[in-house]
């Protein structure tokens, strides 16, 4: 008998007990049905982006499903950051699994604020900083647009976080290897990438978009080589610590990332059809690297073959 | 007690056309499974392994623990690829299930239940029967449709039931929010005296609320948006609801969850301007 491979990865200065968290805005609080989802058994969970005030959200309808994938228009609904840290974060930490605290605003002093009411509080082990949602008018997706806003909104949250960051990238930009370098010239610590693309959806016969708001977010087993390329990119241009997301559902997909060198990656919208799929992708990487007979999931990581 | 809901492989015990629009699941589960409270539902794989990424979500008609488990009787209609897709699965099939999910109607105490389902919407009024039926013995169920091609065979229904068809084909002539109106001027029906519970299309039960609401009467409707997880996860099932009595405002400005809070919700507290119709 072998003994059990090793799954524990470096992320930064952190450590995580498996390379396979949630995304943020597809887990909720992580404390929603723990015994369906598995929460307890993963490397880590990326909560929904918090704001500084409560966020009513967009329009129903906020979803609309396409082939292999799904397009949102969620627009940050949320408890705001306060009565995530009172009421939310006490449960969430109980389950004792890492966790990192998404947070989202409109101008460098919202994500400041929200980054002050979560400093010094036990349990958060990061603050992700999501500087590229699509659905909200401000404050979103344009961070990445602008490199140098998104590197301020880094810089800001840098003066007052006790703990590490990382930025969330928008793959709706042409160089998200440049955005990526100058987040973490601003003091990123880690990438997270990707968050959604831009998509569309129109009903012919009313000649309406399906989701009020014309467009949305996509995401799913669509986008998966979409944003493997992303992360590639990232990785290679930037040469710091990248957390890979984007239509991960099964471990096979999840070994792409992390072959191509994501350090960890984020299971997202296939947690909506099968609540507990992280904890299977999870335990179909534990087989893999058996079958392998590789140690660890360290002498996995980044071990990409690229054509010469 | 609600169940703590579970994810598990249902086997199809059958599936058959009721009319040209309605069909009938009937899943097996373990005895353990559940057991669901009225107004609760099921996410549901219509294709194993499927291309969805999403199941879809179909409120429990009936369930009943047997020999072989609990079975669960759903009432569906095709009208897109996840529905035409379950029309197509055969006995023996096994699909994976979540539920049971939700909030269910509560009932309220000492009043004579009046269940009007419109179309499919008649399923969880049958759950809802056979839940209130022990303790409610005088309750009746509503049954509207546009015409005779939308109605079934309601079997063993421990309360009358009443069809109401638009076009007059069976019963009464009307829509089902005019056979109220005919009760309630007989006075077989009181505002003190009974309370409604509802589901069908969002247009039938924004008027049955608002008929409700001018009456008195207590009205509870089982409300149906586009879910993602069905589980609080995802937030893609928001409804506007109106802020409560002496509430200033609550943690999602007043959206609520369908999936968690809901899919029943009290009739007035829907911000009907805001819903789907
Ligand atoms: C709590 C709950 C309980 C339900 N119970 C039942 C049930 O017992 N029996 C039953 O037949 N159906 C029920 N439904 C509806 C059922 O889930 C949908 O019909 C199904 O998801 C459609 O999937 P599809 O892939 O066939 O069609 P889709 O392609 O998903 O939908 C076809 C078309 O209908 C629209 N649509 C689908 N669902 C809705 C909705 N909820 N509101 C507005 N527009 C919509 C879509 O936008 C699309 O244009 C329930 C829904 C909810 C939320
Ligand atoms: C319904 C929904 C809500 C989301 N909300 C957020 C959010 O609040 N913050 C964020 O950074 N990303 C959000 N995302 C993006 C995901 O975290 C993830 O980056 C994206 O969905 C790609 O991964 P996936 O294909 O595995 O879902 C959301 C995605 C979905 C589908
Ligand atoms: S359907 Fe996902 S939160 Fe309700």
């Amino acid at each position: 008998m072998s003994e059990r491979p090793d799954l524990s990865v470096k992320v930064g200065s952190l450590t995580f007990p498996t390379p396979i968290l949630v995304a943020s805005g597809t887990f909720g609080y992580g404390t929603e049905s723990p015994e369906l989802t598995g929460a307890r058994e993963l490397g880590g969970i990326v909560t929904k982006t918090l704001t500084i005030e409560p966020r009513r959200g967009n329009a129903p309808i906020r979803l609309h499903e396409t082939p292999a994938g799904l397009l949102n228009s969620i627009g940050l609904q949320n408890v705001g950051v306060q009565r995530f840290r009172d009421e939310k974060l006490p449960k969430l930490r109980e389950l004792g699994v890492p966790i990192v605290a998404s947070i989202g605003g409109k101008a460098p002093e919202d994500f400041v604020q929200a980054a002050e009411h979560l400093r010094d509080v036990p349990g958060i082990a990061a603050l992700e900083i999501n500087v590229s949602c699509p659905n909200v008018k401000e404050g979103g997706i344009e961070f990445c647009q602008r490199p140098d806003s998104a590197a301020a909104v880094i810089r800001a949250v840098r003066d007052v976080a006790t703990v590490p960051l990382w930025a969330k990238l928008s793959p709706n930009v042409s160089h998200i290897g440049e955005v990526g370098r100058v987040c973490r010239d601003a003091g990123a610590e880690a990438l997270t990438a990707v968050n959604t693309f831009v998509g569309m959806s129109v009903d012919p016969r009313t000649r309406q978009p399906h989701l009020p708001g014309g467009t949305g977010g996509l995401s799913g087993p669509a986008i998966r080589p979409l944003a493997l390329a992303k992360v590639w990119e990232t990785v290679r241009v930037t040469g710091a610590p990248v957390v890979g997301c984007g239509g991960i559902a099964t471990a096979e997909d999840a070994l792409q990332f992390l072959v191509v060198g994501a350090r960890a990656v984020q299971v997202g919208t296939v947690s909506f059809r099968i609540p507990d799929a992280a904890r299977r992708i999870r335990q179909g990487i534990e087989e893999f690297l058996s079958r392998e007979g590789l140690p660890g999931i360290e002498s996995l990581i980044g071990t990409y073959q690229p054509p010469q | 007690m609600t169940s703590v809901p579970q994810s598990a492989p249902a086997r199809v015990v059958s599936n058959r056309r009721l009319n040209p629009e309605i069909h009938e699941l009937v899943l097996r589960l373990p005895a353990e499974w559940g057991p669901p409270e009225p107004g609760q539902f099921v996410q549901v794989e219509c294709l194993p392994a499927n291309p969805f990424i999403l199941k879809r979500p179909f409120s429990i008609a009936r369930s009943r623990l047997g020999d072989l488990g609990m079975e669960l009787h759903l009432v569906y209609g095709a009208i897109g690829p996840g529905t035409e897709a379950l029309t197509r699965r055969r006995p023996g099939e096994m699909l994976d299930v979540i539920g049971p999910l939700g909030h269910g109607f509560r009932p309220v105490p000492g009043r004579r239940p009046v269940l009007i389902g419109g179309g499919r919407g008649v399923a969880p009024m049958i759950a809802l029967a056979d839940g209130l039926a022990p303790n409610y013995e005088d309750g009746i169920l509503i049954f509207g449709a546009r015409g005779s091609a939308q109605l079934y065979e309601l079997e063993e229904v421990p309360y009358p039931v009443t069809i109401a068809t638009d076009d007059g084909s069976v019963g009464f002539h009307g829509n089902v929010i005019q056979l109220l109106e005919q009760l309630r001027g007989r006075g077989e029906l009181r505002p003190e005296e009974n309370a409604l519970y509802s589901c069908g299309p969002n247009p039938m039960l924004h008027a049955l609320s608002d008929w409700a609401g001018e009456h008195g009467f207590p009205c509870q409707v089982s409300l149906e948006t586009i879910f993602g997880c069905g589980f609080g996860i995802c937030a893609g099932c928001a409804v506007p609801v109106h802020a409560a009595e002496g509430e200033e405002s609550d943690e999602f400005g007043h959206y609520r969850f369908a999936c968690v809070e809901g899919p029943v919700f009290e009739g007035h507290r829907v911000d009907w301007e805001g819903v789907k119709e």
